[in-house]
């Protein structure tokens, strides 16, 4: 048989040669490949035949592109037409491009964060196999504490030889650290077993890895290092650190940039675990298991072990396994210093509201392109009685809107990240500019441009897709209509977020100021050690005599902080677990907290507030005595609050004892917080020379504990008002459009007698009843929303109709005030003029 | 020159056209090629370089027949034209010419 050449350079050959050389070169390639194949073999000619063919496809060789109207230079001319378009059409393409500007850098900025927080963790090797170990909180029923005693630990270690690692990290109380004159005050500081950096996949940036956890030597993170040491290689230099009353000097053996890490872990000192000892007896420690390890079977056995040390043993205890990459939600173990947490809620929100401002621009943009669009419908009905086929027609739309995007997209990247250091600012965020960049950011990014586009060349094409001759005829009001019901939606994501966000403030604001019954204006300074005591006690009997305040006490603790809790036995067998603290006899009186009911003249003993008395249902409380710890009650104060507002009014025990604490408050109502603080801080100086000056404000700590409300009221705010913006860009340019079409009527209106007024009231009320339309739909839905977010709170702000109302008034008179700009220019204009225009 | 612009290979080919005079067609001015110069020569090189002498005007061509070893394709024949004639007798004057105002020396200092 006769050896064919292959057929696909062949095929190949046909597809690109032009046509009139075809037959010549084929044959030409057939003979010399018949030939090869006598002298070199069929295989080896094949070779040569298809290099041949290669060789070939070079641009002489290549047949012409076929249509009547090349698209290629159709598409180019396009390109030039739509800059035409924007130059002419400057102020629409303004307020699109602005528009969509707003939008990319708000959505660019939110998904960037959102899709950080997802990735936490992501960095640790072998994370799925990754767990933090949890046992049953003793204190409190049915909480898992992510807490483990040493001893269980060590017992662990000695007794469960089934996993693969297992590290280990303590909170180290640390107050200062120092280096010759620079000093950075309540280090994060945590001691930690020698294989945490590679549990975690940490990588140093100074030092050897394997050795810097080591005794008298210590891991700074690289802000510390920066601040201590600036740009001073710190590995082999000494740094003081101070606890308590005593002070020793490390050895720093390396530096670690955590910023580059997405950890839940955050810290600024790392030392060997025997360098300190743990401040709580415990520590929160971490396992990696095999593939085919069975965890479940392993927390049962672990739990079930008779032999296993407990704080209590009861029927509740437990041991559990929690993923490490739950860690950074688990916002009940967010308490430790070196851990970050976020609220799943927030979470949620943040993607919901992204989803609203994407809706709304979507939206917008659809709607200001169609308009544009309408203005050029009579260019695209000459296109079509030129036989422009249709896939061109939407080839050059797409064209059009692409532009317009891409430009938008340059936009929002300049503007995201120059509004970085804001945003990381207000939402307590951590990004750096790598992170706007990520694939999955810019893949979100070009989806949505692709989802933009999409929307609005269908939608277009709908619209437009009429016969030449009605595109071609000047019809003013060419399916405008449409247009006003697009801004429908607009309007009512943006109201919706006007109502959470006012109505989020207010709950914000009741936090901030509601009365908890107890004081927030007090100040809490805390010393520790039996001269620390001694310290505070001589400085409360110097504030009072010299009047810095009026009212001070000595205490171990504050209704939102230094609290402890205890278990107690009842004599029926069940357990309860009050909160308690102590103080002195002026705690009452300083902390503002009424007394409901009290033995006469009876100042120590036992205070409990009334749910406690409910608690136990007493009708007679005063006298009672302390059920499992002994003491006779003497008085019973009014509720107040305590810790956050999620939870519900716990029993609470106040001692007022004759003792020393390590804590003085300091009631400054009607005085200068300052002044208060600097007359201290000098006493303070002279009693204990080099012990660190530690305060809290109450008010300030309140606030932290509610650090989630704020940051949502935050991000709400910015993207509510980043809505709201684009709404009205929308309103502005069609209400433009609309109202310039109408300058005729207007006219001939005011030549058979309308006055100014009744014009406006005419044009805006068409308007205003979009915009009420909006409002009626936006109320339930907000209501809703909020209702779900409240739920959190165990005392929170009723949803009051003035919200709404606010609302509604504010929306309709701001779009009033944007359709007012137009209505007035073109009212103004002199009837003979309009008329007269065509 | 100027009015006759020839490439050095363009050259070859006009000339290989003119020596295989009559039977000059893409697969046997390959061959001559390759023979005389010693050099490989592609078929899109060939190609590309015939195509441009033709739409110069130097060459013309016409469909010969077809023969069973090609596949039942034709063959195109190249035939030199007048002006392709005048081209290369252009070349070969500038050629000379240049050959010529070489000095003596130059060219013994070469050889020696």
């Amino acid at each position: 048989m006769r050896a064919q050449p292959p057929k696909i350079p062949l095929r190949f050959l046909r597809w690109f040669c032009r046509p009139e050389l075809l037959s010549y070169i084929e044959g030409d390639l057939i003979e010399l490949f018949e030939e090869n194949v006598l002298k070199k073999g069929r295989y080896r000619s094949k070779w040569i035949f298809m290099i041949d063919v290669l060789k070939l496809f070079r641009p002489s060789m290549i047949k012409k592109i076929k249509g009547p109207i090349s698209t290629f230079s159709l598409l180019t001319t396009h390109l030039k037409s739509s800059l035409r378009m924007i130059r002419r059409q400057k102020f629409y393409a303004a307020i699109i491009i602005a528009s969509m500007v707003v939008t990319f850098t708000l959505i660019q900025l939110l998904t960037s964060f959102l899709i950080k927080v997802e990735e936490v963790d992501d960095f640790v090797s072998n994370h799925d196999h990754k767990y933090r170990l949890m046992t049953d909180d003793p204190f409190e029923q049915g909480r898992m504490q992510a807490y483990v005693l040493d001893k269980q630990i060590d017992y662990i270690r000695e007794n469960y030889p089934n996993y693969k690692d297992m590290t280990s990290l303590y909170l180290s109380g640390m107050s200062k650290v120092k280096r010759q004159d620079v000093f950075v005050t309540n280090p994060v500081t945590i001691g930690v077993d020698p294989n945490f950096l590679n549990f975690f996949d940490f990588k140093l940036i100074y030092g050897n890895q394997s050795t810097a956890i080591a005794h008298g030597e210590a891991v700074i993170s690289k802000s510390l290092a920066n601040t201590l040491f600036g740009d001073l290689n710190p590995v082999g230099h000494l740094i003081e650190t101070v606890r308590d009353d005593s002070s020793r000097m490390l050895k720093v053996s390396g530096v670690l940039d955590l910023e580059k890490y997405n950890s839940h872990l955050q810290f600024d000192i790392m030392v060997h675990e025997k360098s300190f000892q743990g401040k709580y007896g415990g520590a929160n420690s971490y396992l990696e298991f095999y593939d085919e390890s069975d965890i479940a079977e392993f927390t049962q056995t672990m739990s079930q072990d008779p032999d296993m040390p407990f704080l209590w043993r009861s029927d509740s205890s437990r041991f559990e396994f929690q993923p490490i990459k739950e860690a950074y939600y688990d916002q009940e173990n967010g308490g430790w210093p070196f851990i970050k947490t976020i609220s799943q809620q927030f979470v949620v929100v943040g993607w919901c509201v992204a989803a609203m401002i994407l809706l709304i621009s979507a939206l917008n943009f659809v709607n200001l392109f169609l308009l544009l669009s309408i203005k050029r419908r009579k260019e695209l009905g000459i296109k079509k009685v030129l036989g422009v086929s249709l896939s061109n027609i939407h080839a050059s739309l797409a064209i059009d809107i692409g532009f317009y995007l891409v430009i938008a997209l340059i936009g929002a990247f300049i503007f995201s990240l120059g509004l970085l250091d804001q945003f990381n600012f207000r939402f307590e965020a951590s990004l750096i500019e790598l992170d706007l960049f990520q694939p999955k950011v810019l893949l979100l990014l070009g989806a949505l441009m692709l989802f933009i586009l999409l929307a609005a060349l269908l939608y277009s094409i709908t619209r437009i897709n009429d016969s030449p001759m009605s595109m071609m005829m000047k019809s003013a009001d060419f399916k405008v209509r449409i247009n006003k019901f697009l801004l429908t939606p607009q309007f009512a994501v943006s109201i919706v977020l006007g109502i959470c966000s006012l109505l989020i403030m207010q709950q914000v604001n009741y936090i901030r100021n509601k009365p908890l019954g107890f004081d927030r204006d007090v100040l809490a300074f805390t010393a520790r050690g039996e001269e620390g005591k001694r310290a505070l006690q001589i400085i409360k009997q110097q504030v009072l005599d010299e009047r810095v305040v009026e009212k001070a006490a000595l205490s171990s603790g504050t209704p939102v902080s230094g609290i402890s809790k205890i278990g107690l036995d009842l004599p029926d067998g069940a357990r309860y677990t009050p909160n308690v603290i102590s103080g002195d006899e002026d705690l009452l009186h300083t902390l503002g907290i009424p007394i409901a009911q009290s033995l006469n003249d009876t100042v120590k003993g036992a205070y409990v507030n009334e749910t406690f008395v409910k608690l136990f249902d007493w009708e007679e409380p005063l006298g009672q005595e302390l059920p499992g710890m002994g003491g006779k009650l003497v008085g019973v104060l009014t509720d107040f609050n305590v810790l956050t507002f999620y939870e519900t009014i716990p029993p609470f025990i106040i001692n007022i004892k004759d003792e020393a604490f390590e804590g003085l408050l300091l009631n400054y109502s009607n005085r200068s917080q300052n002044e208060v603080l600097s007359a201290v801080s000098a006493k303070w100086e002279k009693l204990m020379p080099g012990v660190p000056f530690v305060y809290e404000d109450l008010q300030v700590r309140i606030m932290e504990l509610h650090r989630n409300e704020t940051r949502l009221l935050n991000i709400v705010i910015a993207f509510a008002s980043g809505g709201i913006l684009i709404a009205c860009f929308g309103l502005f340019a069609l209400s433009w459009n609309i109202i310039q079409n109408r300058t005729k009527e207007v006219g001939i209106r005011k030549v058979v007698g309308a006055s100014m007024s009744q014009i406006m009231i005419l044009l805006s009320g068409d308007f205003l009843k979009w915009v009420l339309i909006a409002f009626v739909v936006a109320c339930p839905v907000s209501l809703v929303l909020i209702n779900k977010w409240l739920e959190h709170f165990a005392f929170h702000v009723t949803i009051s109709p003035k919200v709404f109302l606010i609302v509604g008034t504010v929306s309709a008179l701001l779009s009033l005030v944007i359709v007012g700009i137009h209505v007035v220019k073109v009212a103004a204009i002199n009837p003979v003029q309009s008329l007269k225009d065509e | 020159m100027g009015k006759f612009q020839l490439g050095e290979f363009e050259e070859v080919v006009m000339l290989t056209v003119g020596v295989l005079f009559g039977n000059a067609y893409g697969v046997s001015i390959k061959k001559e090629i390759e023979e005389r110069q010693g050099r490989n020569v592609s078929v899109g090189a060939l190609q590309s370089a015939l195509k441009r002498l033709e739409d110069k005007g130097y060459l013309t061509s016409y469909e010969g027949e077809s023969t069973s070893e090609r596949g039942g394709r034709p063959k195109r024949y190249f035939n030199i034209t007048a002006q392709g004639k005048n081209a290369i007798e252009e070349t070969r004057k500038m050629r000379n010419q240049l050959y010529d105002a070489i000095p003596k020396p130059a060219l013994d200092v070469k050889i020696g």
